[in-house]
Formats: structure tokens, sequence, C-alpha cells
């Protein structure tokens, strides 16, 4: 990295800071924390390659403050979870963004109301919300615009996985988030359809979302993001701090 | 000290430890329950937290516990209200009283006793259970980490709304069943030639005989006694740890916790207001 690249690192701001991070030790799933420390900035795109047998759930648990760790700190645009009142947590979390790998919905609700459901309760406009999901619905849903349309009136267990992924993706992506979370969100997602993903990611970083993307171990993002990507490894199920920038 | 003064010693001393641990369990269990409830009406009159989804939650809960039971409701009140009537008839022709007498005294133990308790056995019977289910289901599913995730208070979009509208629907029902148990014990005893007084003489009577005492025992019964089973249902169902397997086991504790707590604190308030163990005149 040049000494020009390196100042404009430095002049973006900080999104997600962990700081000697360890984690308790949780089923043979789990991927730790131990004395993890590592930072997104913003723009930043950290992808972890994750083994067949792995499930990140309890290090999102962590990077959200819902659960506490053992050891160390960790930030989430300037503020940490322990320091601040758990009324604040709230309004910190809805400026993130998460694609769930496993389940994603609430299930008496339509899709619909499930997408609008965290913008309605954070104070966002019917018709700002409605402009949003129309817009990130156009942008991510390819030829399926009719099919993801027609599903926002019915109940998730009613909609086809492919479209309730594009779904996943709307509601992710329409609330502007600082921290994108993203559990291999392209398991389910149409290979016509990654592209027009990637794209967004893009748009996104560019307007300085940072993204952390776990994805299963055969997915290389390098090619396809156009910005700058980095990777975090893991060893014998640990998270590794050693960063490793793949693309500048 | 012989060996059987030992093992009888150590039986006690078991017995007493499962006996004070029980009594610190239940302690914690009603902490846990006035903590909810005392949470519940702190965020109830923040207005910020009564933001649409919080509303179009509740207006549906009410909607499912109050409107949709008032049929019910109405069938178990006049149901019961005709027993009471039979009853009635039997105590005024065995004691030769009037329906002066006993009108009034029908009157006083359907808005102190009956109507409250009848109000709380339909609401815990018809949405205790479902609420309890429903966020035992939403909990093992994944469900509440989702709305955590994306920073929506479980308690304020789930637990809040739920119990208010357990407390509004039960105060409501209990206003209708002791209106219908009324209405239909005068309608029957008038058929049967057991009440011969006109209709305005008797709700007359029973309007003359209303007193304040008469609403705050109604007010109390039903708000504080479905405030522990909405309070109840709620957390025996975001509470379950497991897997979906377990939900049926939370809907049969869910009916069985709450009908209990309604009966305690429906009696604890009776003696608090009457200052009377059964016949047995306290203080």
């Amino acid at each position: 990295m040049s000494v020009q690249e390196q100042e404009v690192t430095k002049l973006r701001k900080t999104v997600l800071e962990l700081t000697d991070v360890t984690s308790a030790i949780g089923d043979a799933k789990s991927i730790r924390f131990r004395k993890f420390t590592g930072q997104l900035r913003e723009g930043d795109v950290v992808q972890v390659k994750l083994e067949g047998h792995h499930d990140p759930h309890d290090l999102l648990m962590l990077i959200l403050g819902l659960v506490s760790p053992i050891s160390g700190n960790i930030h989430f645009a300037g503020n940490g979870w322990l320091d601040m009142h758990y009324r604040q947590h709230y309004h910190m979390r809805s400026q993130i963004g998460r694609v769930f790998a496993g389940p994603a919905w609430i299930q008496s609700l339509t899709v619909g109301e499930n997408i609008q459901l965290a913008q309605l309760h954070h104070g966002i406009e019917k018709t700002m919300i409605a402009d949003q999901i129309e817009k990130w619905t156009q942008r991510l849903s390819g030829r399926h615009v009719a099919a993801v349309q027609r599903s926002l009136t019915q109940r998730p267990n009613f909609v086809d996985v492919p479209i309730l992924q594009i779904c996943q993706l709307v509601r992710a992506v329409c609330n502007h988030p600082r921290l994108l979370l993203l559990d291999r969100p392209l398991r389910f997602l149409m290979q016509e359809l990654h592209r027009d993903f990637f794209s967004v990611i893009d748009e996104l970083t560019g307007l300085g979302a940072s993204v952390l993307w776990f994805s299963s171990g055969n997915e290389e993002l390098g090619l396809k993001l156009s910005g700058q990507l980095s990777q975090w490894s893991i060893t014998d199920d640990v998270l590794q701090s050693s960063e490793v920038t793949l693309k500048t | 000290m012989s060996p059987s003064t030992i093992r009888l010693a150590t039986i006690l001393g078991r017995l007493l430890d499962l006996v004070g641990a029980t009594f610190v369990d239940r302690c914690s269990r009603v902490a846990t329950i006035l903590a909810v409830l005392w949470a519940t009406m702190g965020l109830a009159l923040v207005p910020s937290n009564w933001t649409i989804p919080v509303q179009r939650m509740f207006v549906r809960q009410l909607l499912f516990t109050a409107v949709d039971s008032v049929p019910a409701s109405m069938r178990f009140a006049a149901t019961i209200g005709l027993l009471l009537i039979v009853q009635a008839a039997i105590w005024i022709n065995d004691l030769g009283i009037s329906t002066e007498v006993m009108a009034p005294m029908l009157w006083k133990s359907i808005v102190r006793e009956i109507a409250p308790l009848l109000a709380c056995l339909v609401v815990i019977g018809r949405s205790g259970t479902a609420i309890g289910t429903e966020l035992a289901t939403m909990r093992s599913s994944g469900e509440i980490e989702v709305l955590d995730s994306q920073g929506i208070d479980p308690m304020i979009y789930l637990v809040m709304p739920r119990i208010l509208a357990f407390i509004l629907s039960v105060f409501c029902l209990a206003i209708i069943i002791a209106v219908t148990m009324i209405i239909t014990g005068y309608g029957v005893g008038w058929l049967m030639d057991a009440i011969r007084v006109p209709w305005h003489e008797f709700f007359a009577d029973i309007s003359r005989n209303m007193n304040f005492e008469d609403f705050v025992f109604f007010a109390s019964k039903t708000l504080i006694g479905s405030g522990f089973a909405g309070a109840i249902c709620c957390l025996e169902g975001i509470s379950v740890r497991g897997a979906i397997t377990d939900v049926p086991l939370v809907s049969s504790r869910v009916g069985i916790k709450a009908l209990t707590a309604v009966f305690v604190v429906s009696a604890l308030l009776s003696i608090v207001f009457y200052r009377k163990l059964l016949i047995f005149k306290i203080g």
C-alpha cells in the first residue's frame, strides 16, 4: 500500500473495532475469538472463509452486542456495547444490516411487513420505506422482480427460498446500513443475480458502509468486487487477527 | 449419636433444604413477574415506544384477546348466571328472604368475585396459552434473535403490547360478563317466577347497592390478576430453552401457572380487602 493510500485509509472512520476479544467456547460448529484484534473501516470488505462445519452465529451475536465477550471490547461506530445503556444498543443495531444463513423471518408477518418492520419501528416514513424497497427490489431481483413483489404479500413459509433470499438482501441493504454482516448470502441466491448483488455491495461500500462477509470456502469474492477486499482466516476454529489484503 | 438419629437428621436437613430452595425459587419468580410488570408499565408510558409496529401488535392482540372472546364470555356468563339464579331461587324459598335482599348479594358476588375470575379464565384459556406458545415458538425458531438483530427490543415489540392487551381485555370482558350474568339471571328468574319484581326495579335495586368499594374490588381483581397472568404467559414463552419440541410443554405449563397465579392473587386480594381468612377476622 502506498503512502497516499495509507493516508486515505487513516481518514476513513472505523465502523467496527474489536480489541483483544476472547469469546466463550461454543458447540462443535462455533468459531471463536481468542485475543482477537481487528477493525473494519468505512468502505472495507472483509471476507471470512468458512469450512463446511463452521457456523459464525456466535461471532455475529458478539459483534451485534447480543452476547458479551469473556474479555476485550467491541466497538461499533465508536461506541462500545458494554459502555452504552441497553436502550441505545437497539438504535445502534438499527444501523447494521444482517443476512442470516438460518431462520430470518417473523413467520406471523408477511415478507413485506418483515422488510418494513425495523424501519417503521425506527421511525422512518412509510413512503420512504416503500421507495427504498422498490429501488432495491429492482436492483437485486433481475428478471424476478414480479415474483419478489408478489412475495411481499405472502408469509415467508409460502415463498420459494431463492425469492426469499432476494427479499432478505433487500431487507439488509434498504436502510443504508453502516455495517453489513453477511452470513453466506450467496447460498440460496440464483447464480444470475450474483453480479447484481456484487454491484450493490460496491455501491454501498462506496457510500461508506463496511462489510463482514462470511462465505463458503469455495467462494472467491476478489474478482467480483471492485473495491478493497481483505480476509480474516480461521485456524482451529479460532478467527485469526492477521489480516490479509487480497485486493487494493 | 445413633445411626438412626443421624439418618433422621440428614432427611430433615434435606427436607428443609428442599423447602428453602422452593421458597427462594417462588420468591424469585414473583420478583421476576413484578419486574416484568413494572417494566411494562414504564415502557408503556414512553410515547416514543408506541411505534407503528407496536401499535399494530397491540391492536392485533386486543382483537384476538378481547373482541374475539366476547361470544365465548357471554356464553359462559349466561350459563353461570342461570346457575346462580337457580341457587338464589332455592335460597329465597328455603330461607324466606325477599328478592330485594338477594339481588344485592348476587350483584356483589358477581362483581367482586365471579366476573373477574371468569374473565381471567376465559382469557387465559383462549389467549394465554396461545401467547405462551407463540412466544416459545418464536424463541426456539430464532425469531427473537431476528428482532434483536434489527434493533427491535422484544420487550417493547412482543411483551409490552401483549400484557397490556391482556389486562385491558380482562377488564372489559369482566364488565361484559357481569352485565350478561345479571341480565340472564333476571330473565331466567322471571321466567321461573323466582323473581317477581319488574326489571326496572330489579336493576334499580342493584344500582342503589353499587358503591365505590365494589369498583375497587372489581378493578383490582381484574387488573392485578390479569397482569400477573399476562406476565406469566409471556415469561414462560420467551424464556423457553431448547428445540421446537419443547413448545407443547410450554403451552400446558402456561395455562396451569397463569390460573394458579390468578386464584392466588384473587384470594390474597380478598384477604386484604375483607381482612378475613375464611370466617376468621384478621387484625
